[in-house]
């Protein structure tokens, strides 16, 4: 069974067992991690098996300098910002346009079909509206993409940003504003709705 | 208070802001319009970005399928090989070798060193004999070839530095 979840204490727990040397311990941190790495990493190179790699990179990294980690903190946050240094270290070291896998809509829709979606058209439309939307972040410069990945998709917070970024916390916003304006305007371009955009 | 600004209200919904600004931002907020719709669309967008950015179905089978919690400890940066060692070991090793061969072989190793010397010596006087042979054999074979350009190179001079009081001036009395 997946876990999906752990507890602050559960955490903890961990974390104190795998800094013991104890592997199995952290094999369960990083079960507990995998789609959120995985994903944040992968939003960024744009390539599965280059984030499959990075992924594992940054799960190494992080027991490897576990000892550092402070426990007053998230973990989550923290395992993601050594992700994305990772994936950003991996994008400078590659420069390369990678292939997007921007596929898998039609298994996204059968899946919400089974699951009892209402609208097949409307989950069509919402599916491509989402294809679009990865499609223009994709084409942000690289610092926006950065700030938009580790805002919307790994959730991480202004200041973790910044730290991550090596920027100011101000800085991120500007720097988020700029991207949901390029977004905006890519979007029109593409003739896609922007209700929600600035 | 005045309505904030796009930046300060982006802030202020991702409790970035200091708290007093933050309590100031929100009660302004609870009272304008403009600023509630601002703050709607913010969220709107918020949710989408979320929602667009989430790993679809076939992504989260392929990081299913991935066991990282068992393959994490096989990184390349731990399995990979260090090249630097590598190097420095071949160094090490080369040079300890040295030390055990040379009192053993050390005659043997110095006629080699001499041979070896004495052939490279030989094959550059070789080929200096032959490519000048070859150089001469063109010049027979095709003189034109060999001769004219060297030939024209040396008319060129001449002209250029002949004593212009010896060629023949044109008279310019009637």
């Amino acid at each position: 069974m997946a876990i999906t979840e752990l507890s602050l204490d559960s955490t903890q727990h961990l974390v104190q067992r795998s800094r013991a040397g104890d592997e199995s311990a952290f094999a369960a941190l990083v079960e507990a991690h995998q789609s959120a790495v995985f994903g944040t990493v992968l939003r960024l190179v744009y390539d599965r098996e280059v984030a499959a790699e990075v992924s594992n990179r940054a799960f190494f990294k992080a027991y490897e300098h576990l000892a550092s980690f402070d426990e007053s903190r998230p973990l989550r946050a923290w395992l993601l910002r050594i992700a994305a240094n990772e994936a950003l270290n991996e994008l400078r070291s590659r420069r390369r346009d990678s292939a997007h896998t921007l596929g898998g809509a039609e298994a996204e829709i059968e899946l919400e079909q089974i699951s009892g979606a209402p609208d097949p058209g409307e989950v069509v439309s919402r599916r491509e509206r989402s294809d679009e939307i990865r499609d223009a972040v994709s084409r942000l410069p690289e610092p926006q993409r950065v700030a938009v990945v580790l805002r919307y998709f790994a959730d991480l917070a202004y200041g973790d940003i910044a730290e991550l970024t090596q920027q100011s916390v101000n800085n991120v916003g500007v720097t988020l504003l700029r991207a949901r304006e390029r977004l905006r305007r890519d979007l029109e371009r593409q003739g896609v709705a922007t209700d929600g955009l600035p | 208070m005045d309505c904030p600004d796009e930046l300060t209200l982006d802030l202020w919904l991702a409790d970035a802001l200091p708290s007093d600004e933050a309590a100031a931002v929100a009660a302004h907020v609870r009272t304008c319009a403009t600023c509630a719709a601002a703050e709607g669309a913010a969220q709107a967008l918020d949710v989408e970005l979320h929602a667009a950015l989430a790993l679809d179905a076939e992504e989260r089978a392929f990081v299913s399928g991935l066991e990282l919690a068992s393959t994490w400890r096989t990184s390349p940066s731990m399995a990979g090989p260090s090249w630097g060692w590598i190097a420095l070991a071949a160094v090490v090793a080369g040079f300890v070798a040295w030390l055990v061969a040379a009192p053993t072989f050390g005659s043997a190793v110095a006629v080699a060193v001499q041979v070896g010397l004495v052939t490279l010596l030989l094959n550059a006087a070789l080929e200096l004999v032959f490519s000048l042979g070859q150089t001469l054999l063109d010049l027979i074979r095709n003189p034109a070839l060999g001769l004219s350009q060297p030939l024209l190179a040396l008319l060129a001079l001449a002209l250029l530095f002949w004593p212009r009081q010896l060629i023949p001036q044109r008279s310019t009395h009637a």
